[in-house]
């Protein structure tokens, strides 16, 4: 793994790349659509459900509650989409990346912290009480899954020797790094579903607290929080596959394709999940993320540190 | 869901109001809404008036579980919101997300029991495990399971709009085994507002309802699928005093608690009355 992995393309990619996420994002809310109106069992098929939906919003007259902190709202409602576009500057696609950082894992680290604030400041800004506890609730889901999520990135970095993103995917030339390390993978899966506050993770917004953090939100603030995060899921998705699905590689379609096939796929399994499983209550997860998740999590990581050491 | 967020509006409002009138500043609310002068007259009566952000006095402070002093808030649940037992309206005294304490009471209503089916005619089956199939409805999407929710509100529409009953009872049926065989469920609604028999008879309450969210959300189906089935309901109908939701709740969480109430299987409370003339 001596010379780059990637090749860094010029910043102004910046807006295509976004635009790929957007589109992935609005793949994933289209198919959220779909399983929606399936099991419901409504007329239509759901497939165009996402673009009325932001149609609707997009006209839909901003509420505001009475001393709202607006700016910390607003900042907390948009930064989910911001950190998913940060996360994404980090993936190549393919060959291509449009940041080469030699701690690329670390940096998706620190973007997935960020959601600690922007979901706590959503559900604070509104000086609301459902809100409010929506937002403690995320709180107590992220004491939960924040360390065995940064210790399930931890197992790749070891495996490939390194922190930047490109030789993880490099390193994993005849072996997928998920096929070894499973429960590294899960639980990265999970720390992605937490912090878009998808499926089991999404207390915080359940019907239970009225909405929970979104229960304020509405017009351009909303259709912000809601795209965000199907965005962060998309980033996610992109994120584990140089991470743990081997990158690129792949018989005779081109590097990028590849990586776009496998995010797709993962962005679907993500979106079907929500639906299948009921919500993990965060005073109930609090012990399977301390008692079963974290000691899991280490012990792969052992497994992975050993071979690595091993091999060198 | 846009419906909830009108919902909780309207409750935060009336609980910033109520709260002034619980601690004896109503004058001092009015005034601090209408302006500087009203507030010094407001400060003077309690001291801490001028910490009134947009009118909303702070909330006072309480003895908290650890003997910690905690802010108390004031919220209404009810008596329309998105799963939740039409009419019925839950006065909490939160402290962080627990229920230190409630009080319950009826819109237009003084009958204060709950029947499980008021006025049940043994003759409509199907009503019956409609309302149980709206109920456990109800339950599944508060402990936030889409899929399942969906299906028993399907069942509950096939119940009421199809002539045919095999349909429904035969969905009920895997509804029912789908949610029993659902380990993640059990975990995470374990140890959730359970009862013992002697527990329930302290209370008054009907046996059904022993033991915890999760039983009484079989139960429910199982009462659903023996209605649909042509067998009476056994026993004497359930019937839930009104007046023993505030012991139910009290000491649990926001959350835990609406799906305490969601698992009591009530029926609109007032749903059958003529509330205003207009």
């Amino acid at each position: 793994m001596s010379e780059a992995a990637v090749t860094v393309v010029h910043a102004g990619w910046a807006v295509p790349a976004a635009g790929l996420l957007g589109l992935l994002a609005v793949a994933g809310a289209v198919l959220d659509g779909f399983l929606t109106a399936r099991t419901t069992g409504t007329g239509s098929s759901g497939l165009s459900q996402p673009f009325g939906e932001v149609a609707r919003l997009m006209r839909q007259r901003r509420r505001t509650t009475v001393a709202a902190d607006s700016l910390l709202w607003r900042i907390g409602g948009s930064g989910l989409l911001l950190m998913a576009l940060m996360i994404i500057t980090v993936v190549p696609l393919g060959r291509w990346t449009l940041f080469d950082l030699d701690v690329g894992v670390i940096w998706f680290n620190a973007m997935d912290v960020l959601a600690w604030a922007f979901v706590w400041l959503t559900g604070w800004g509104a000086n609301s009480a459902h809100s409010l506890v929506g937002g403690y609730r995320f709180l107590a889901h992220g004491l939960a899954y924040e360390l065995p999520l940064m210790f399930a990135l931890v197992a790749p970095a070891v495996g490939a020797s390194s922190l930047n993103v490109g030789e993880i995917a490099a390193a994993q030339q005849g072996l997928w790094f998920v096929v070894w390390m499973p429960v590294a993978f899960l639980v990265f899966c999970m720390g992605v579903l937490a912090i878009a506050v998808w499926g089991p993770f999404s207390p915080a917004l359940g019907a239970d607290v009225a909405g929970g953090v979104t229960a304020e939100l509405s017009g351009v603030d909303r259709l912000l929080f809601q795209g965000g995060r199907y965005a962060l899921l998309a980033a996610g998705a992109a994120f584990a596959v140089p991470m743990f699905l081997g990158g690129g590689a792949g018989p005779l379609l081109p590097a990028w394709a590849w990586v776009l096939i496998k995010t797709l796929a993962l962005l679907a399994v993500f979106v079907w999940l929500r639906r299948r499983l009921p919500a993990a209550r965060p005073d109930v997860f609090m012990e399977a993320g301390w008692l079963v998740l974290l000691p899991a999590v280490l012990l792969q990581d052992l497994i992975v540190a050993v071979v690595a050491a091993g091999r060198s | 869901m846009p419906s909830d967020g009108h919902g909780d509006m309207n409750h935060s409002g009336r609980a910033g109001s109520e709260h002034a009138h619980h601690e004896g500043m109503g004058h001092a609310q009015h005034g601090a809404m209408m302006g500087h002068g009203g507030m010094g007259h407001g400060g003077m009566a309690h001291g801490g008036m001028d910490m009134a952000p947009g009118g909303i006095p702070l909330a006072s402070g309480g003895e908290d579980r650890d003997g910690l002093e905690m802010d108390l808030l004031h919220l209404r649940l009810g008596p329309v919101l998105a799963y939740w037992p039409a009419g019925l309206v839950l006065r909490c005294t939160l402290q962080g997300d627990v229920i230190v304490d409630a009080e319950t009471s009826l819109v237009a209503a003084d009958d204060r029991i709950a029947a499980a089916e008021p006025g049940h005619v043994p003759g409509d089956p199907r009503r019956f495990a409609a309302r149980r199939c709206d109920n456990a409805a109800s339950l599944l999407g508060l402990a936030g399971w889409g899929d399942a929710a969906s299906r028993a509100r399907r069942i509950r529409d096939a119940l009421l709009f199809t002539d045919d009953l095999d349909r429904p009872a035969g969905e009920l049926h895997r509804l029912r085994r789908m949610v029993g065989r659902s380990w993640w469920l059990r975990w995470s609604l374990r140890r959730v507002g359970p009862r013992n028999a002697h527990d329930l008879a302290r209370r008054g309450l009907p046996t059904t309802m022993a033991g915890g969210v999760r039983d009484r959300l079989l139960a429910m189906l199982d009462r659903a699928a023996h209605s649909t089935a042509g067998q009476q309901p056994t026993g004497p109908p359930l019937r839930v005093p009104v007046d023993a939701i505030p012991d139910l709740v009290r000491g649990w969480d926001l959350a835990t608690a609406r799906l305490i109430v969601a698992s009591l299987d009530l029926d609109p409370l007032a749903a059958d009355r003529e509330v205003s003339h207009v």
